[in-house]
């Protein structure tokens, strides 16, 4: 019988695990962020938070993601070590617990960061629909103030990484699901500030909003046409991403 | 010189200029983000008695305009107001919180004026 390790090495967006030492003294530290690692760390089926996440960057040109971390009295400390578009490594400076599984499972993206912006590159896996949508929100960061000609607010790169997270995981489930032919969502700059998810089709409609600020909430809508009642509308909003993901999972694969 | 707030007759057109990233070509349509507004609640328009809609886009020549009549908003129980500025006499607002449901509907009862 396989172990979970195996099984899970065997997965075709499977994450390479080590348990290498990684030696610190390759590293050049040359940015450290703040920044919310878009994954989850699962060490024996416990999920340990990414974030705030130091990040470094090796003077190689990798990119190491670090964390420390106390687990059963033990000091862990991971080097997340990004070199390709579909390839992440972990090393331990300690023994590695047996299994460390990403989620969301990296394969699909290759995230890497630039100033103070992820930059998230697509693998030629997954729909060019990925790729067009997140070449479009890129370019909201050149709106400038008032980029309506009502005074809009400009679309900051923190929003729009969120947004790319947020997207990027949706394309990630719906990889997962072997769902490759869910239709493309128009995004759309809001003049608060925040930017806009819309999936449509013939009887039913399905809005994100990915709030300017951190901490606001998201936003959703959805809409389906009915025989009987007409347009049946449901909208609300959340302070979990994990929410509006498993609705956009729950109306895509409808 | 201050302009007097007038009142705006429900038949009266109101313009909106689109930003392109905000008209979905492959649709022919009008993204609801164009009316949700700063904070959801104030969205600008030109009332139609105090501009043309060459006006209207004069200096914003990737915009497209689009204009619904002042009866629609009203309808969705948002306010039309007409909110004159100095430089700008056919400044007019739609007032309300726009609920996505209403900035859809907004967006749907458009018609295009101008098209690029």
């Amino acid at each position: 019988m396989k172990n979970r390790l195996e099984e899970f090495k065997e997965q075709d967006n499977a994450v390479k695990v080590s348990d290498e030492s990684c030696k610190s003294s390759s590293i050049a530290t040359v940015a450290v962020l703040e920044k919310d690692f878009p994954y989850d760390l699962r060490i024996d089926n416990v999920a340990w938070e990414l974030q705030p996440c130091r990040v470094e960057r090796a003077n190689y040109g990798r990119q190491l993601f670090i964390l420390n971390r106390t687990y059963r009295s033990n000091v862990y400390r991971f080097f997340i070590d990004k070199k390709g578009l579909d390839e992440i490594t972990i090393f331990s400076s300690s023994s590695s617990p047996e299994i460390i599984e990403l989620n969301p499972v990296p394969l699909a993206v290759s995230t890497t960061w630039t100033g103070n912006f992820i930059e998230t590159e697509v693998s030629n896996r997954v729909e060019l629909g990925l790729r067009t949508i997140i070449e479009r929100l890129k370019k909201f960061a050149e709106l400038d103030p008032n980029w309506d000609s009502y005074d809009a607010e400009s679309i900051e790169w923190d929003t729009i990484s969120r947004a790319i997270d947020f997207f990027t995981r949706v394309v990630v489930m719906l990889t997962k699901e072997n769902k490759r032919n869910s239709p493309v969502p128009f995004v759309a700059p809001v003049s608060d500030g925040s930017i806009q998810f819309e999936w449509r089709t013939f009887y039913k409609e399905l809005i994100i909003t990915i709030p300017k600020q951190v901490g606001d909430k998201l936003g959703y809508y959805k809409a389906e046409k009915d025989i009987v009642f007409g347009e049946v509308e449901e909208s609300g909003n959340t302070s979990n991403i994990e929410d509006v993901i498993e609705l956009a999972k729950d109306w895509l694969l409808s | 010189m201050r302009w007097p707030e007038e009142n705006i007759p429900d038949e009266h057109k109101l313009f909106r200029r689109i930003h392109p990233n905000q008209y979905i070509r492959e649709e022919d349509r009008i993204s609801s983000a164009a009316f949700r507004g700063k904070k959801n609640y104030d969205c600008s328009v030109n009332w139609e008695k105090y501009t043309t809609p060459e006006k209207a886009v004069r200096n914003y020549h990737a915009y497209h305009l689009a204009a619904l009549q002042a009866k629609i908003p009203r309808q969705l129980e948002q306010e039309v107001k007409h909110t004159p500025s100095r430089r700008d006499r056919s400044h007019s607002s739609i007032i309300g919180n726009k609920t996505e449901s209403i900035a859809k509907s907004l967006a749907l009862s458009c018609v295009f004026v101008i098209k690029r």
